[in-house]
């Protein structure tokens, strides 16, 4: 069992989801993107496919493409739990240690 | 694989106590101690806004999961712990029980029946918290973890509870 405090897969999963979009999308569409910087194109592709894969998307017509499959659907879709782990570790990254902490007041327990 | 383990070797959100005090106000029945030798506690007036009295509480011992995040337990300090009372899922009609099995019931989270750990298939109810004082909550009987995918599914789960959201579309 994985015993790290502060689950960093959110972070290399959302990484490797928008590594495999762009090398998907990008030899179609490169004549769209000359003269671009290289981080602008990686990001304007990556947001074109997303917002592509996710208009294709219904409620009654799931996306096709598997990478977003476990991702759009209904509000509150019927998962698995290794479906609903998926969805979390690609959406959300951990958030740092927070910058103060402030313990509960002892009169107020 | 079941997503329950056995108890990790620090606590973590999402592990599984035996006997957690699950206590709910049920009206404002106010006591304070009494030094009176049959009576360990006599009715008091509510207490002013801001001061404090016991209260009389019904409250049960059972099954629950701490969904305190380790990060504040690590912190130490007064914080409370708070778990989610588990259930068993017979106490649900057959529709019921395939909501939480799928997730699609947000105030529960599913536990597979799992050998040696949990007798019967249960599930969580967050809406049932309690916050328990750490001191008393390190004494309280750790009997499992979740699993790293179990953790996640977790996650997700009181996400889409507390705030009726869920990433992708």
């Amino acid at each position: 069992m994985d015993n790290v405090r502060t689950s960093g897969a959110g972070i290399a999963n959302w990484k490797e989801a928008s590594s495999r979009l762009q090398i998907s999308f990008m030899p179609s569409q490169a004549e769209h993107f000359i003269g671009l910087p290289p981080n602008l194109i990686s990001t304007a592709v990556f947001v074109i496919y997303r917002y592509a894969s996710v208009t294709e998307a219904s409620s009654q017509n799931p996306p096709k493409d598997p990478l977003f499959a476990p991702f759009v659907g209904p509000l509150g879709m019927a998962r698995s739990h290794a479906e609903r782990a998926t969805l979390f570790n690609a959406c959300y990254r951990p958030a740092p240690e927070e910058p103060s902490y402030f313990d509960v007041p002892e009169d107020l327990l | 694989m079941s997503i329950i383990t056995s108890p990790a070797s620090e606590y973590f959100q999402g592990d599984i106590f035996a006997d957690v005090p699950f206590a709910y106000v049920r009206s404002l029945d106010f006591v304070q101690p009494s030094d009176a030798a049959r009576t360990k506690f006599t009715a008091t007036p509510l207490p002013a806004t801001g001061n404090k009295a016991h209260v009389v509480a019904p409250c049960s011992r059972s099954m629950g999961m701490l969904v305190t995040h380790e990060c504040i337990i690590d912190k130490g300090g007064r914080a409370p712990w708070s778990f989610a009372r588990i259930v068993r899922i017979s106490v649900e009609g057959a529709e019921g029980q395939q909501a939480i099995r799928t997730g699609t019931n947000y105030q529960a989270f599913h536990l597979p029946k799992t050998a040696g750990i949990l007798d019967e298939e249960s599930y969580v109810d967050f809406r049932l918290i309690t916050a328990v004082d750490p001191a008393l909550a390190r004494d309280l009987i750790r009997i499992a973890s979740l699993s790293t995918e179990g953790r996640a599914s977790l996650k997700q789960q009181l996400i889409l509870y507390w705030t009726r959201v869920e990433p992708g579309v």
